[in-house]
């Protein structure tokens, strides 16, 4: 057939629009093909895979309704697959009002078969996504881990490199910063407090806290310390200009661990600072009281054994490794005079009312001999400590340095007010990357990186116009990142509806202040509470099912001596509790020996003659129990006075610890005596009832005791 | 309740003894229970017995009786009706055997027709330290035993 030029025409427009309209559709196609359908295709042959695995696996199985049923889901499970078409897919969080789509491409995220498969498809680790915790329903993943959750390309969806995206995707232990807006951990809870499932959460909060960033940046709902640093008012009182140029010049050579950052000061600056601090006050003058000691070797070596027996290394080490709570004192007498350290012992809070360091009640003499130690405690050569001529040019220059460094953030100095005041850190882990500078540096241009680098190295983004003041922490790698996921979780969270939110702890509840005490005092640095903590004083693990409270709340208030100073010479320093903070804490006791609180000591059931008889002879003859312990000062005196025994020991807890001192006290001096559960009882009421017996009854009754085993001893020697 | 047992009456262990091996024969959760006692039991270090331990414990439990010095003359000496013996005295130590001295301070003064002021501390102690003891005792009194009881 011969085609008209016509036809042609016809034929070549039809063809031609054929060609276009495939071409069209083709486009259509490729462009709608995205990323996110291959990714399904992808995870669908994946699953393919595993499932016909899994199949071949079950088919080998023994026979049996086990084998049936699981080759019966696999099997549906494939023909499921085969029939499988790309489809978004998507949450919509109706609290939040968005749609989640992650899970397009996110497919096994709730598949346990693929904790193994790369991403996108591997399912979540840990056991976060439960129906008792979160659910994919409920927190979609923007919840958690931020990003574009209606995004479909890793792009858009993640935006982790996107200059001006304003919430990038929070991968890996990052996300931990998330977990802050519903398990609200903020100045209400100890700095030490760990969230179990944010383990660098909490580790960068810890080391936010406690280096005392908030000295000088704030963020709401941190409260900034009373003053981390010591007062530096009355430093002409303590130290020298030697010591002090060498502190701020590198706190560190001094101190491994303290707190103090590197100013980065250069040495005029810093010869300024040391001259306007000496100029506050006027130094001590020799006092010979805080000299006494000084030179003489015996009360060096006595000096040296009372740090020890005194308890002082339950918070300070003097092996220059710092690792204490309180400064390491190994080289101490570089920084401080005898007088100084004389009065600081004897009330440190009179030097320094905000100190954590306790009152030892130290009597005089014992002070002299620790002085007299610690001023033997210097590297290498004295050095020579002066004090310089006042120049009022150099301390102008000082007290300006001290207003704009930051000093003032940590230090409470002469009528500067506490405090300094750095941008502030609300909303830091949502700040958009075009408020940032990056300086000169060449690291990515996103918020996370920026905050790593800022913490390392503080002055790296400094330009001559724009030069920053803070100083450098010198945190390792590990503490930046976990800084970081701290910092990343200062971000404003309006949209957190209030039944999401779950405190893990009850801010202000017995476990939670009592937990804040006991940091903030270091009561573990000698006391052991379950398997942490010092041995200088008594195991607090059971102290609320052996305490009376009330008794255990006056003694924190004004802690005495129980026990004679040759079986324990360590004594538990005065804190200066409020009776508020006392009953806290005595909470706190009841509460982890889960016994109740307040508590009501039983009215005692009377002993019958007959019981009481034999109670006594139990007391002053079986075990002679007069042999070591006092009542109203008669007797022994290796155990506790037991006069007002009844009012310090609950009942319950005399009885068991009669049956085994050592359960609960490994190398407490009291002999097991094995006793009989007879014995326990009737011994256990009579000791109950000690505090009730009149004087002149008790003495008749030891009297009668006591001349009953003066004549056994007698009759006993005539034998030998 | 073995040792005190054992102090009261020798009938008293035997009995003890044949109700151990009774409640041996095989109940089985009890059984069970007492091989996981027996592993925990030799999981715990065993004490050397030693010279040094015995220093060390006496220092610890016996001084406030007996003095650091073991002279009888401890801080809470004077406030006992009978004075402590005194450990330097080698006549006194050496008229004791170490069979005596270790039922007197497993079992308390009592045992050995003494004071009652004289606490028992096997309970408390164990075996290793008071053989431990004892060679401090012979080391305070340099002594040894020279009757034997
Ligand atoms: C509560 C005070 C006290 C304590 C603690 C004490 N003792 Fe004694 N001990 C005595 C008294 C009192 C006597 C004297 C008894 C008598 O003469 O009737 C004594 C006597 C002795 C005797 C001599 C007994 C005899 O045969 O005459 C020995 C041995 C002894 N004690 C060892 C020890 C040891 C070892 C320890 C430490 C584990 C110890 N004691 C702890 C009070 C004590």
């Amino acid at each position: 057939m011969k085609l008209s030029f016509q036809d042609t025409k016809l034929l070549l427009i039809c063809s031609g629009a054929l060609l276009f309209i495939t071409a069209v559709m083709f486009l259509i196609e490729f462009e709608t093909d995205r990323p996110w359908k291959g990714i399904q295709r992808d995870f669908v042959n994946l699953d393919q895979e595993l499932t016909k695995k899994a199949l071949a696996e079950a088919k080998s199985m023994a026979d049996g309704t086990a084998k049936d049923e699981l080759t019966a889901i696999l099997i549906k499970r494939i023909e499921t697959l085969d029939a499988a078409r790309p489809a978004i897919k998507q949450t919509w969080l109706t609290h939040f009002d968005t749609a989640d789509r992650c899970m397009t491409c996110h497919l096994g995220i709730e598949l346990p078969r693929f904790a193994d498969a790369e991403q996108p498809f591997t399912s979540h680790p840990g056991d976060h996504i439960k129906p008792d915790r979160h659910t994919i329903d409920t927190f979609g993943c923007v919840i958690c881990h931020e990003g574009q959750p209606v995004g479909l390309t890793v792009e858009e969806a993640h935006g982790q490199n996107h200059h001006n995206w304003m919430s990038p995707l929070l991968a890996g232990k990052r996300a931990e910063s998330s977990c802050e807006a519903c398990h609200p951990m903020r100045s209400n809870v100890a700095k030490d407090a760990v969230m179990k499932d944010a383990p660098s959460f909490s580790k960068g909060r810890t080391l936010y806290l406690k280096s005392n960033c908030l000295g000088c940046h704030v963020a709401q709902g941190y409260k900034r310390d009373a003053g981390i640093g010591p007062t530096l008012t009355k430093i002409a009182t303590k130290s020298n200009t030697e010591w002090i140029t060498a502190w701020i010049k590198n706190p560190k050579a001094y101190l491994a661990k303290t707190a103090m950052p590197d100013f980065e000061l250069e040495p005029g600056k810093i010869k300024a600072i040391s001259a306007y601090l000496l100029s506050l006050a006027k130094p001590d003058t020799p006092d010979s009281t805080a000299r006494a000691g000084l030179d003489d070797t015996n009360a060096v070596a006595r000096g040296k054994e009372k740090l020890t027996d005194l308890g002082c290394l339950g918070c300070h080490a003097v092996d220059g490794k710092d690792e204490g709570f309180g400064p390491d004192l190994s080289r101490v007498a570089e920084k401080a005079t005898p007088e100084w350290l004389y009065a600081w012992i004897s009330d440190p809070a009179k030097y320094w009312p905000e100190t954590n360091m306790p009152n030892l009640r130290v009597p005089g003499n014992d002070i002299q001999d620790l002085v007299a130690y610690l001023s033997t405690l210097k590297k290498g050569e004295a050095v020579v400590a002066s004090q310089p001529a006042p120049d009022s040019a150099l301390i102008a220059q000082g007290f300006d340095l001290v207003r704009d460094t930051g000093c003032t953030g940590c230090h409470n100095i002469a009528t500067f007010a506490l405090g300094y005041n750095a941008p502030p850190h609300d909303g830091i882990g949502q700040k958009r990357v075009d408020e940032l500078v990056f300086g000169d540096t060449k690291i990515d241009q996103t918020l996370a990186d920026w905050l790593q680098l800022k913490v390392k190295d503080p002055r790296a983004f400094n330009t001559v116009e724009i030069p920053t003041l803070m100083p450098k922490f010198g945190f390792s790698d590990e503490e930046s990142e976990d800084l970081l996921t701290f910092l990343l979780s200062i971000r404003k969270r309006e949209n957190i509806p209030a039944d999401y939110v779950k405190p893990l702890a009850v801010p202000g509840s017995p476990a939670v202040a009592g937990a804040m005490l006991i940091e903030e005092n270091n009561c573990l640095g000698c006391h052991k509470i379950g398997d942490k903590g010092g041995t200088v004083g008594p195991d607090l693990s059971f102290q609320g099912e052996r305490i009376n409270p009330e008794w255990m709340t006056n003694f924190l208030m004004s802690p005495r001596k129980i026990r004679p100073i040759n079986i324990e010479p360590t004594r538990m320093p005065t804190f200066g509790f409020s009776e508020e903070e006392a009953r806290q804490l005595t909470a706190y006791f009841a509460d982890i020996s889960k016994v109740s609180y307040p508590y009501y000591q039983p009215k005692q059931v009377n002993l019958s003659s007959e019981d009481m008889e034999k109670a006594w002879k139990i007391y002053f003859q079986t075990f002679s129990c007069q042999s070591c312990h006092a009542w109203n000062a008669r007797g022994g005196i290796v155990g506790p006075d037991q006069s007002d025994l009844a009012k310090r020991l609950r009942g319950e807890w005399v009885r068991k610890y009669l049956e085994n001192p050592q359960k609960f006290i490994a190398d407490v001096q009291m002999p097991n005596f094995e006793m009989y559960p007879d014995e326990l009882e009737v011994l256990t009421k009579l000791i109950m009832t000690f505090n009730e017996i009149p004087a002149p009854v008790w003495d008749a009754i030891k009297k009668r005791w006591d001349d009953e085993l003066l004549a056994k001893q007698a009759a006993s020697m005539g034998a030998e | 309740m073995t040792i005190r047992a054992k102090m009261k009456s020798p009938g008293l262990l035997f009995m003890a003894t044949l109700m151990c091996l009774f409640l041996a024969l095989p109940v089985y959760g009890e059984e069970k229970k007492e091989a996981a006692a027996v592993a925990a039991e030799e999981a715990a270090p065993k004490l050397e017995v030693s010279l040094e331990l015995g220093r060390v414990t006496y220092q610890h439990y016996c001084t406030p009786c007996h003095g650091v010095k073991g002279d009888g003359n401890g801080f809470n000496a004077p406030h006992l009706l009978v004075k402590p013996a005194n450990h330097t005295d080698s006549k006194f130590m050496s008229e004791r055997n170490d069979t005596k001295l270790f039922d007197t301070i497993n079992l308390g003064g009592v045992e050995v027709a003494k004071s009652t002021l004289m606490p028992p501390w096997g309970a408390a102690l164990g075996d290793e330290k008071i053989k431990s003891l004892i060679l401090y005792l012979r080391e305070l009194c340099k002594c040894q035993a020279t009757k034997n009881w």
